[in-house]
């Protein structure tokens, strides 16, 4: 059966059970005392008063009208169990379309927000100053397919690398990406979010650690693993330890050594950037990105959003030029990556949704 | 013999499921039937065995049907879907995959 048929035969179903809950509701009974009948036989046979035998049927049940009760519940659970169905096949089918990278035309920048503006929305209610420095110079950058009608689509390494070299509006440009680690303390494990930052993050942010020190150049290249953490972590999992600089700590099983921890009210990345979960949560521990030369090379592998902060005197209108050329050098560049729109249109999500 | 444990989460409707890819019966029926075959370990309560075959309905993994019964009476019949019939497949993988593991756990030797 197609997926059209059988939305339209649920469809029959939904109408059903709103309409015609009087049927069902006769027929839930009729079902129900079919089965108490077969009970009250079974024991009067084995040699039970037929009275007797009547009410035992019913406890049996569970109370007759509680039992129906919960049946209905079920009836109600298609609306559930259909979303469900729809959201897991719209992911499938973006996971399917292989267009997703390669029909795309790419169009740079036009998505720019600036960070105030962001924050404003997602943390309103906090109402507290920005935790960054100069905040109005911060923008984060994340790219659109226009005809794939999809925005917010992060970054590969190479492409992050590009905006770093080749955006002269942009004073810096650090990458920041979601992980996740499991934290061991005190017998019990946590799941804590995370992002892998590209090492200038914390000097981009211009936010100062509580204890230690931020990530230099060199922190993400070494074979030794570091971290920073946040405070709220640090007091949660590691009861404040004011030794924890340079103390090692398992994260997922691997050893890392804290180098920093962060204040509270630095928050980075804003919630809305760490996709996992119903209520997007805080991350709390940053660790230096590996890009491996494999990833390196992987320009449609997007896993980066940007956050930049513009050179003094520049306005956004003039990185947004600056995006756009840059994101018309891609297309003749890499046509293979960001030109081609060849395949078949009913492959792309666009179109048959 | 102690008392049957009860059901884990979850396994009642694969059994559900199982029983009717042999043949379609009415709600009676799965209840007898799962009692016999697994020689009264598996005793599933009036109470719980109607929902859960109501929910089953409304996920599309069986569907029902009124028909005559062995004891000519009208009889709520219920059958698997296709749909349902992936369901039984993936469930009973999952659900051996997990027993085995168990077992393997339980056979671990004590010193």
């Amino acid at each position: 059966m197609g997926r059209w048929e059988q939305s339209f035969s649920s469809a029959i179903l939904r109408g059903r059970s709103l309409f015609r809950r009087g049927q069902m509701n006769r027929d839930l009974t009729e079902e129900f005392q079919y089965h108490l009948d077969r009970k009250t036989d079974e024991l009067v046979a084995a040699g039970v008063p037929l009275p007797e035998a009547r009410r035992a049927a019913q406890i049996a049940l569970g109370g007759v009208e509680q039992a129906k009760e919960e049946c209905r519940d079920a009836w109600g659970l298609r609306w559930v169990h259909e979303l469900a169905q729809d959201v897991r096949y719209g992911t499938r089918l973006l996971r399917k379309a292989p267009g997703f990278t390669l029909s795309a035309i790419c169009m740079l920048g036009t998505a720019i927000g600036a960070i105030a503006f962001v924050f404003s929305l997602v943390d309103s209610t906090l109402l507290r100053p920005l935790p960054f420095r100069d905040p109005s110079q911060l923008v984060v950058l994340s790219q659109q397919f226009a005809n794939q009608n999809l925005s917010d689509v992060p970054f590969s390494a190479a492409e992050v690398a590009d905006l770093r070299e080749q955006i002269k509006t942009l004073a810096d440009a650090a990458a920041f990406r979601h992980a996740e680690f499991n934290v061991v303390h005190d017998d019990t494990a946590d799941r804590v979010i995370a992002a892998g930052v590209s090492p200038n993050l914390f000097d981009l942010l211009g936010v100062a650690p509580l204890l230690g020190r931020t990530f230099n150049s060199a922190d993400g290249t070494r074979e030794e693993r570091v971290v920073v953490i946040s405070e709220t972590l640090w007091r949660r999992c590691f009861a404040a330890d004011s030794a924890i600089v340079g103390r090692q700590i398992r994260l997922s099983g691997r050893p890392f050594i804290v180098i920093g921890v962060m204040p509270e009210r630095f928050r980075f990345p804003l919630p809305r950037y760490n996709l996992r979960g119903p209520v997007p949560r805080a991350a709390e521990i940053w660790t230096p990105a590996r890009i491996s030369p494999e990833e390196m090379s992987a320009r449609s592998a997007r896993t980066f959003y940007v956050v930049g902060r513009l050179g003094n005197n520049f306005e956004v209108a003039g990185l947004a030029a600056d995006l756009k050329r840059l994101g018309d050098e891609w297309t003749n560049r890499f046509p293979q990556v960001y030109g081609k729109k060849t395949f078949p249109s009913s492959a792309s999500p666009s179109t048959r949704r | 013999m102690s008392k049957p444990p009860d059901l884990l989460q979850g396994t009642l409707d694969l059994l559900i499921l199982k029983m009717l890819a042999l043949e379609p019966m009415h709600g009676w029926a799965i209840g007898r039937r799962l009692k016999q075959v697994s020689s009264d370990v598996l005793q599933v309560s009036d109470g719980s065995l109607y929902p859960a075959l109501h929910k089953l309905e409304q996920a599309g993994w069986i569907k029902a049907e009124w028909k005559p019964s062995e004891n000519n009476r009208r009889a709520k019949f219920y059958s698997l879907t296709r749909l349902g019939r992936k369901q039984l497949q993936m469930e009973a993988a999952d659900w051996s995959r997990l027993s085995n593991a168990i077992l393997q756990v339980m056979e671990l030797k004590e010193t």
